[in-house]
């Protein structure tokens, strides 16, 4: 799938501009957990 | 039983009790759900020449976006980046990099891909596969660096992000994988075939160690394999061991032994056979039909590309690989 110019403004410049703020506020939320893909529960 | 579980991303299918964490050190049970604990925390972040991955048939003099979290399925004696394959997550620095900044980073340094390297990115693979989402989406392309030491369902999956990857054959033997590995051969003989079958560009690095792996024996007989099984365009990176970690009482990989390897590798089919981790002419691709150079490399540099549109300019030989 081909994106559009303004797609990948969007996401570059804009992306890059929210996230350096996120970090320099220190609000990024990084202890969020992850769940995993690929397991079973043992029964 | 309650709250066990099974992880089913690597061969080690670890069973889990409450707070228990896997093999890999980076997957953990809590109250009766796997989480992974490495999710967009790398340790290692780096812009590298495509050509030290090694991949020296994509995209050749390029760079790629080279990403790791700490911790490995396997434990193998000889690795050369134990401080962070063998460490568990909270024990190394790492940096908060979610997937989409990882692309753009990729981007915003001119990298034509990411590499999924260092450690062992299976043990990553949610983080890998988020990014590796991203970074189709954008254009960037996904290639790693990996032991293939993963189950046959998650690497099908994988593989439909993947447009190359470099695997690790450490050895021809299961002792050899047990005893300095601590896992086993035929799985990532298998996860071989199914990167092949999902048309992932496929190269294979076989790191000769002194007395452990160098019978000239069982190198014929891996590179018939090969041949044999995922056809003689792979190519295949013969690497110099080094004294490293637990195996410091070995010493390096004479040249000679390498140069049988390689011989061997010929001998057997083999199109594109090199030499790493030392300088000489078998870092050099040369045409597999007229034998004029292709690509010169000193080191990971490239010198010269003799290509046009993914052919020979000598006798115009479609050059297997992914040149563009
Ligand atoms: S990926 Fe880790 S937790 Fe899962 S089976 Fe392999 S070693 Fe165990
Ligand atoms: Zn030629």
């Amino acid at each position: 799938m081909k994106i559009k110019r303004r797609e990948f403004l969007g996401f570059f410049l804009i992306g890059s501009l929210v996230s350096l703020v996120l970090n320099k506020l220190g609000l990024r939320r990084t202890e969020r957990p992850k769940e995993a893909l690929f397991w079973r529960r043992k029964v | 039983m309650a709250g066990t579980v099974q992880c089913e991303l690597c061969p080690t299918e670890c069973v889990l009790e409450n707070y228990q964490v896997g093999g890999c050190r980076t997957r953990i049970n809590k109250d009766g759900t796997l989480y992974s604990l490495v999710y967009g925390k790398p340790c290692a972040v780096a812009v590298d020449p495509i050509e030290k991955k090694p991949f020296y048939h994509f995209l050749p003099a390029t760079k790629a976006f080279s990403i790791a979290t700490a911790g490995c399925v396997l434990g193998c004696k000889f690795c050369q980046n134990w401080q962070i394959s063998q460490a568990s997550p909270e024990d190394v620095d790492h940096q908060n990099l979610p997937p989409a900044d990882v692309v753009r980073q990729a981007m915003f340094y001119g990298c034509r891909s990411i590499t999924y390297t260092y450690t062992e990115p299976t043990v990553f693979y949610e983080y890998m596969v988020d990014t590796a989402q991203i970074a189709r989406q954008f254009g960037v392309r996904n290639t790693m660096h990996s032991c293939g030491y993963i189950n046959e369902k998650p690497l099908r999956k994988l593989a439909k992000l993947l447009d190359a990857a470099d695997i690790d054959l450490k050895a021809f033997t299961e002792d050899f994988y047990s005893r300095i590995c601590g896992g086993r051969l035929k799985p990532v003989l298998d996860a071989l075939v199914v990167l092949r079958q999902e048309n992932v560009w496929l190269e294979i690095t076989n790191l000769v160690i002194p007395t452990l792996n160098d019978d000239p024996k069982k190198i014929r007989e891996m590179c018939g394999w090969i041949v044999k099984n995922l056809g003689p365009d792979v190519p295949i990176h013969f690497s110099r061991f080094f004294p490293y970690y637990k195996l410091k009482d070995l010493p390096p990989t004479p040249f000679e032994t390498l140069k049988d390897a390689l011989k061997a590798a010929q001998d057997a089919g083999m199109r594109y056979a090199y030499i790493g981790n030392i300088r000489t002419e078998a870092e050099n691709t040369y045409c597999h039909r007229c034998r004029k150079l292709l690509i010169e490399r000193i080191g990971y540099h490239v010198q010269q590309i003799n290509l046009t549109g993914g052919k020979c300019r000598s006798c115009g030989t479609a050059i297997p690989g992914v040149w563009s």
